[in-house]
């Protein structure tokens, strides 16, 4: 038998470590995609200058639109009459 | 800028090997396990913070050559790096605001989820 590295109460501690910081990892990469997804919808231009706040209002409208649609979807499939 | 930085500014020692294939000797004291709990944290930290810049990195990329360099000559002219910097810019600041709308809308649904379930 090898003896563990560290003892039951530090693996619990890094366990649940691990587990947030894999949360954080999901959530980062949610907002490479969304950031991607958003940048295609509203950043239209090439000039590049300072955002309009068009601009702005667009990129966080397009964030919670999506979550929107994502809620409403599966609300609908929820609700759809059983055969 | 990625949200996360180290509590120390020492570099990491050397990652300890894979706790499940380290038949190591006799239990390690208990501030060399800490130390060594602190250690294995950082790392993590630091490659979690390094994978969230080399993403950010591949889309800047595709997004500002897309965009900044529509006819590639033979060079990378002082327009196109100006385009590309502007470019670059422009996508950490929308990083910041997409960031910025996901973490209060997931407060917002979280705080409503709680309410909800106080009033049943």
């Amino acid at each position: 038998m090898s003896t563990p590295r560290f003892d039951e109460a530090t693996q619990k501690e890094l366990q649940q470590f691990l587990d947030r910081e894999q949360a954080n990892m999901r959530m980062q990469s949610t907002i490479h995609t969304f950031t991607e997804m958003c940048w295609d919808k509203c950043i239209t231009g090439s000039s590049f200058g300072r955002f309009s706040s068009k601009e702005e209002q667009c990129l966080s409208s397009c964030v919670e639109r999506f979550l929107d649609t994502s809620l409403f979807i599966v609300k609908r499939i929820r609700n759809l009459p059983r055969e | 800028m990625f949200g996360r930085s180290s509590s120390s500014s020492t570099p990491p020692p050397p990652p300890p090997a894979p706790s499940s294939s380290a038949p190591f000797a006799p239990a390690p004291s208990s501030s060399s396990m800490q130390a060594q709990k602190e250690a294995l944290m950082d790392q993590v930290r630091q490659e979690t913070a390094l994978s969230n810049a080399q993403a950010l990195i591949d889309k800047i990329q595709d997004k500002c050559y897309a965009r900044c360099i529509t006819k590639p000559s033979t060079s990378l002219g002082s327009s196109d790096e100006a385009c590309l910097g502007r470019c670059m810019d422009r996508y950490m600041e929308a990083f910041n605001i997409v960031t910025r709308t996901y973490v209060e809308r997931l407060a917002r649904e979280r705080q409503a989820e709680a309410t909800r379930f106080q009033q049943e």
